[in-house]
């Protein structure tokens, strides 16, 4: 059996409590992702899926209930460097090279300047922008600048890599570029991923396994296996099973009442 | 070719060579003015008045001046005093110098010349040297501006006219490529010529727009007893009239105890004194003529009259000839909608004035230049504006970090701190200075008082102006304080700051003038711009003008500095957060 990267039990997250605003986040989450696994997040606005995110890079914590990363407990899991955070926004330093703000990382933990170049360079190779390092941010295209960002995050190697609608700014097209891209990205470092999204076909399209969240308040009312074959490519998207696993989706966030 | 597209073609011919046109037309004019004054100079009648009156004849005369004393301690005298001993002589004749004036002129205005006619050649033949030359045409222009004397009327506006053409002509044509130098030459030649044609305009007289307001309706009676009585008679509401001769047969009101109304000779009768003398519209703009304090005005008793406003309306008298009659009543009556003062030559002069009175000793005979006062004068106003700029700018940073870091300090302290500002400076400085003791130590405190505040809210500001996501990312990083205050905050913050540092660094200037005040502090520009500005002439305003013009050089100066700091900081940062 594979290793546990995440385990979630009971947990509830209320924003407020005690007060006339108290609103429920998160409600009896149970959740557990095996290393290796791709799981996308997907609901509605408010359905708390980026708490949940939140709460397993230790950036807030649950108001009860327990969570482990890799074992230990989130706030272990961060100081060890387990995970790599991406944004909506790329969130680049706009005063660092593209070379610097992937260092930066490396830099806050302390690595050699050598070590630094060295894992720098290959992190832009992994997202094939080895010719890019010199570049200031503002040079870079949306799409690029994601990619910088996924660098980032994955220039330490950390075991998990959690994303937050990391696609939703980019236009259909450089997206569907990026999905492909975080698929090689996903095969070539052996990282698990949670991924947050919006969109019901994305998240078909890369992961093994869809978690959907309905709000208010915020809790899972389904996990679906994705069990279209892989490598994904760009015919998946016209396979029947994928229009099936789309419609199946929706019909799961119709009967939450979301989709009317 | 069909004949649509030849019209078309011609079409395009005529505006083409429209837009070259327009500015051939002005460098033309620009060249013909440019010979004239070249014609000018070369004729030796006028040359005799206008070459000793220019800038440089005035100060060949005073160079020639300087060599006859003992020692001249400017470099010009020591110069002529140096040529004077070399060719055995006592001092070198003004005459001389004059017409090396002259000569320096001729060659400018040939220079001059030629500039033009190669800017106009470069037009004709589209060369792309065309305008650096024509920059350097209008360079040449403005200095005419500078070095010919404030002449007559005619003269000015001959003047005045080709150098606004040719600044025209530079304007239309370096739109497009203008840089920092150019626009700083644009702007100020474009000061130096609307200053030259405002007062052309104005003449030497206050610049002044009217109105006309109705005239008095009034009676002139044959003397002051008549009016009187007819006042008495309830014929008149008033009568104006000198105040002496009202005070020995009239009871004032109020009334004065001291003065019983029944032994004066008309007892139902007073004369005011007290009136409020000022007529004006909606109490901001004044209506002359205004009423001379000479006059005094007569009712009856129970008069509850308060203004001279008030007076338009009611049946006037005054007595014939006298000085009501003349010098208000008969005067035209004026609404003053704008009065200003500045286009003069006591209040604005020339900057070739200011120029002399900064390279001539500041007294008559005295040792030193007023330049040289003025500039060790500036040098210790600046060194107390850069302690106060150092301290308050320290101030400020440690101020925006610990508000940036909690939130409960920032709630209590920075309305404090923006009270703060709300307090004239005036009004504190005379206290610092009664705490710190009158020294450059009080004069840095109230320097620093004006520096502080825009480095405090920048810094806030600057600390607080990362994306969320970026505290999310240090965060996730396990970034510790100082790494998250380093990397990030005080990183993003430098923009912010420097723009802070660059007000802050031309207030500390302001802030040190201000506080030379009360400490009595003789040595700094504060006491040369109190002591210039408290004698009003048209020899001592050239020198107020000069201590401005080097107090704004050492703000500029101190901006200057910072901005370099800025760039040396923030060069490597992909060009973008400058």
């Amino acid at each position: 059996m594979t290793a546990r990267v995440i385990e979630a039990r009971q947990i509830n997250k209320v924003f407020n409590p005690a007060r006339e605003e108290q609103v429920i986040a998160l409600q009896d989450i149970e959740l557990a992702v095996s290393a290796g696994e791709f799981v996308s997040l997907i609901g509605p606005s408010g359905c708390g899926k980026s708490t949940l995110l939140r709460l397993i890079a230790d950036l807030i914590e649950p108001s009860s209930g327990e969570l482990q990363v890799n074992d230990k407990s989130p706030h272990q899991a961060r100081l060890d460097r387990d995970y790599g955070m991406v944004f909506q926004a790329a969130t680049l330093l706009e005063w660092r090279s593209v070379r610097k703000n992937i260092e930066l990382p490396l830099e806050i933990h302390g690595v050699g300047k050598q070590e630094r170049r060295e894992k720098a360079q290959a992190a832009l190779e992994l997202v094939e922008l080895g010719n890019f390092g010199d570049h200031w941010p503002w040079q870079l295209s949306g799409g690029m600048q994601q990619r910088v960002a996924i660098a980032r995050a994955l220039v330490f190697q950390p075991s998990l890599l959690l994303m937050d609608e990391p696609f939703g700014a980019l236009d259909e097209f450089t997206r569907e570029r990026m999905n492909m891209e975080l698929l090689r990205i996903w095969r070539e470092t052996d990282t698990t991923i949670l991924f947050v999204t919006h969109s019901i076909p994305e998240a078909i399209f890369l992961s093994s396994r869809v978690v959907i969240m309905t709000p208010r308040p915020g809790r899972i009312t389904s996990i679906v296996d994705i069990d279209l074959p892989r490598p994904r490519s760009f015919e998946t998207r016209a396979l029947p099973r994928f229009h099936a696993l789309v419609a199946e989706v929706r019909e799961v966030l119709r009967d939450a009442h979301v989709l009317e | 070719m069909s004949e649509d597209s030849l019209t078309q073609a011609y079409d395009l011919t005529a505006l083409h060579s429209l837009r070259r046109l327009f500015p051939l037309v002005l460098t033309l004019a620009a060249a013909v003015f440019a010979v004239t004054l070249l014609l000018r100079l070369l004729d030796e009648s006028s040359v005799a008045s206008l070459v000793p009156d220019s800038t440089p004849g005035e100060l060949g005369q005073w160079v020639a001046d300087q060599s006859e004393e003992e020692a001249p301690r400017s470099f010009l005298g020591q110069l002529a005093r140096s040529q004077a001993l070399a060719e055995g002589l006592a001092g070198l004749p003004a005459g001389r110098l004059i017409s090396w004036a002259r000569a320096s002129l001729l060659l400018f205005a040939i220079a001059h010349v030629a500039a033009i006619v190669a800017a106009t050649l470069g037009l004709i033949l589209y060369r792309n040297w065309r305008r650096p030359v024509l920059v350097t045409a209008l360079l040449w222009t403005m200095g005419w501006l500078f070095l010919l004397p404030p002449g007559e009327q005619n003269e000015n506006l001959a003047l005045i006219l080709p150098c606004g053409l040719t600044l025209l002509l530079a304007l239309i044509l370096l739109q497009q490529t203008a840089t920092k130098t150019l626009g700083f030459v644009l702007i100020i030649s474009m000061l130096l010529l609307g200053v030259q044609t405002a007062k052309l305009f104005a003449a030497s007289r206050n610049y002044r727009i009217t109105t006309a307001l109705p005239p008095w309706r009034y009676s002139a009676l044959a003397d002051l007893e008549t009016a009187l009585n007819a006042l008495a008679d309830g014929e008149l509401d008033a009568v104006l009239a000198d105040r002496r001769d009202l005070r020995d047969i009239l009871a004032p009101l109020p009334a004065n105890p001291d003065v019983d109304p029944a032994e004066t000779d008309w007892p139902d009768l007073r004369y005011h004194t007290r009136l409020d003398s000022d007529e004006s519209l909606l109490g901001v703009l004044p209506v002359t003529p205004r009423f001379p304090g000479r006059l005094a005005l007569a009712t009856p008793a129970d008069s509850d009259l308060a203004s001279v406003r008030e007076l338009h309306s009611l049946r006037l008298g005054t007595v014939a000839g006298n000085f009501a009659d003349e010098r208000y009543l008969a005067q035209d009556r004026h609404l003053v909608l704008l009065d200003l003062k500045i286009f003069n030559d006591i209040n604005l002069p020339h900057l070739q004035q200011i120029t002399e009175a900064l390279l001539q000793p500041a007294r008559r005979n005295g040792p030193l230049l007023l330049l040289r006062i003025l500039v060790e004068a500036a040098g210790h106003t600046w060194s107390e504006a850069i302690l106060g700029f150092v301290f308050g700018a320290s101030l400020g940073f440690v101020l925006g970090t610990v508000f940036a870091h909690f939130r409960a300090l920032e709630r209590g302290l920075l309305p404090y701190v923006v009270a703060s500002q709300t307090v004239p400076i005036l009004a504190i400085a005379p206290m610092v200075v009664i705490w710190l003791g009158a020294g450059p130590l009080s004069v840095a405190a109230i320097s620093s008082y004006l520096t502080f505040f825009p480095v405090t809210i920048n810094t806030l500001r600057g600390l607080r102006s990362p994306h969320p996501n970026a505290f999310e990312l240090m965060d996730s990083w396990a970034a510790g304080r100082w790494q998250i205050m380093w990397k990030l905050r005080f990183r993003a913050a430098l923009p912010y700051l420097f723009t802070a540092l660059k007000i802050s660094a031309t207030a500390s200037v302001v802030g040190a003038i201000i506080g030379e005040l009360p400490s009595s502090i003789r040595s700094g520009l504060g006491r040369a711009i109190l002591d210039f500005s408290s004698d009003y002439s048209a020899i001592s305003t050239p020198k107020l003008w000069g201590a401005i013009l080097v107090a704004a050089s050492v703000g500029m100066l101190s901006f200057l500095i910072v901005s370099l700091g800025e760039w040396l900081a923030l060069r490597n940062s992909g060009g973008r957060t400058q």
